[in-house]
């Protein structure tokens, strides 16, 4: 079954001309969830993963790794009528060819081109891009393993990285996935809310569920993201929206702890590199060292 | 003059300032490699993998499997943008590209370095295995990175057991679940004898330096060379200069840092 909100899943090519095939499939896994329903994966957040970056972040979300880089602001290429009064975005989500055991190259292609227009749209609204006149940012993200809430959380390291990157903003964004499985026909209860679902629920949920993704401003309060898949009642429909709100704004305090931490971190070895100096101790060292501290794949 | 303005505007004098005293702006002596690190076990998703850095580069590498009919290993190196300023421009990475690729899938399916024997399944089917590669933050020596860091991956290769897919006419194979009629057996990934590469640059005043930062690749021609099973093979990068005349110089002390990654690779 395609993933909700994801472009359909074009059915296998049958190649008839080999009668012998082999098809190494992974095996199903069954979802099962340990958490209550309410209750997100553990999250990492890690800014400067990628020290020749202006600005990155690394995001890790029960197993999903997403890595976002911004390169620029460089100048915007009047060749290919870039050069605007207005800042431009350009935003690439890739999927490593590792990100799943089911990987598709034309699949997760698709993804991608969803994701881009969708991240763009809203990395926009948040970002001052009339202050960066007749320049260009190049913000891309890469998918390294693929356990489900890759949108939201690409929106998360996206705007963490952009904050890394020092460009000016109104609001970091803080995202969360909710699930809506509907009532099953022999359990007893209504629908079911699920938070933060990886890649074996998602693909195990039945007919007739929904998805909604919300990105939140959480210093301002605003909702900058809401897109949904699926048959949504409006009852749930609030209830997913609040859900998801409470969990973006506790996500929201993390990436904001987070980066405060780096400023701090920044602040120190400013210190130790001028007292560095001082003793005329080799300075680049301290940075290696930092670097290594502060990157973090895996 | 600053000193970030002349290493930024005119890096061969930069580099010459430090050279004449034997040292390296990043504190290296010229036959210093950078700290290595490893991760294994870095994904979920892939067969085997892991993760390398060698001071600010580093790379990520997850093996994938297919089947078919000839078994072997494919190696596809990517250099995204996202990875240094660099590459921003696809095509400016993708010679790079290339060579990487196509020298590692050769070293690799070298026969003293792998047999490929071992990834026979059942009948006419074996594995193919897919390394790719992925390099997250570009500082020089590639070859280096890749190389260990696809060795690594496939030395955590777990190849699963596999059954005859049930309910399909023409012979499938699929990953088998636990308990039930295993065809292939599940089985590590063995590799006869480890490729250990060294790089070396060349510097403005004819010095070779020992694992080139991306600054030092781009002052000169870098030769790689490659330990395997005893033997060296040598890998030239970006033509100009004679490296065979300096081998004999080169080689002694690229033997010595092959056992130090020997030990990298070897540590739990």
């Amino acid at each position: 079954m395609a993933l909700l909100g994801e472009p359909p899943v074009q059915p296998e090519r049958q190649d008839f001309s080999a009668p012998l095939r082999y098809a190494p499939k992974a095996p199903p896994q069954r979802s099962v969830r340990t958490r209550r329903k309410e209750e997100t994966r553990p999250c990492q957040l890690r800014i400067n993963a990628v020290p020749n970056a202006a600005g990155s972040a690394y995001l890790e979300q029960g197993r999903t790794k997403i890595l976002a880089t911004v390169y620029g602001p460089r100048q915007a290429e009047r060749d290919r009528q870039q050069a605007r009064a207005e800042g431009q975005l350009f935003v690439e989500v890739h999927f490593a060819p590792f990100c799943a055991r089911d990987f598709n190259k034309e699949e997760s292609e698709k993804r991608a081109v969803l994701y881009n227009s969708i991240l763009q749209s809203t990395l926009e609204s948040v970002i001052l891009l009339e202050r960066y006149g007749k320049t260009a940012f190049d913000v891309t993200l890469l998918v390294l393993e693929d356990d489900g809430a890759v949108l939201t959380g690409s929106l998360a390291a996206a705007s963490l990285a952009l904050a890394d990157a020092k460009v000016e903003m109104r609001d970091l964004i803080a995202g969360a996935t909710v699930h809506l499985k509907p009532r099953d026909a022999s359990a007893a209860g209504g629908e079911e809310l699920l938070l933060d679902c990886d890649r074996a629920e998602e693909l195990a949920m039945p007919e007739k569920s929904a998805v909604l993704h919300l990105g939140l401003c959480p210093a301002r309060g605003l909702v900058c993201l809401l897109h949904s898949v699926g048959p949504l009642p409006p009852k749930p429909f609030e209830q997913m929206v609040l859900l998801a709100k409470d969990t973006a704004e506790a996500f929201g305090a993390e990436m904001r702890r987070c980066l405060q931490d780096q400023v701090h971190r920044r602040a120190e070895k400013k210190r130790a590199r001028s007292f560095g100096e001082i003793l005329e101790v080799d300075s680049s060292f301290l940075d290696e060292d930092m670097a290594v501290l502060d990157d973090g794949y895996g | 003059m600053d000193a970030d303005l002349l290493q930024r505007f005119n890096p061969e004098e930069f580099y010459r300032h430090f050279l004449a005293d034997g040292l390296r702006p990043d504190g290296r002596s010229l036959r210093e490699p950078r700290r290595a690190e490893l991760q294994r076990k870095a994904l979920g998703s892939a067969l085997g993998s892991a993760s390398l850095r060698l001071g600010r580069s580093s790379a990520l590498a997850g093996v994938r499997g297919e089947l078919d009919e000839i078994g072997r290993i494919e190696v596809s190196v990517d250099l995204p943008p996202l990875c240094s300023a660099l590459f921003r421009e696809k095509h400016r990475a993708l010679g790079q590209m290339s060579f990487l690729s196509k020298t590692l899938t050769e070293v690799l399916n070298l026969q003293s370095v792998f047999d490929a024997t071992q990834l026979v399944c059942h009948g006419e089917a074996s594995w193919v295995l897919h390394v790719h590669i992925i390099c997250l933050n570009y500082d020089g020596n590639a070859f280096d990175l890749c190389l260990l860091a696809a060795i690594a991956a496939l030395e955590d290769t777990d190849l699963p057991a596999l059954m005859k897919e049930p309910g399909t006419e023409a012979e499938r194979l699929a990953i088998a679940p636990a308990e039930s009629e295993i065809v292939a057996e599940a089985r590590k990934l063995v590799l006869l004898a480890r490729p250990l590469p060294v790089t070396f640059a060349r510097m403005p005043g004819g010095q070779w330096v020992q694992d080139p930062c991306a600054v030092e690749e781009s002052l000169g021609a870098s030769v790689s060379l490659c330990l395997v099973d005893g033997r060296w093979l040598v890998f030239h990068q970006g033509g100009g200069a004679d490296a065979n005349r300096f081998l004999e110089e080169l080689m002694p002390v690229a033997r010595t840092s092959t056992e130090k990654l020997a030990k990298l690779l070897d540590d739990p």
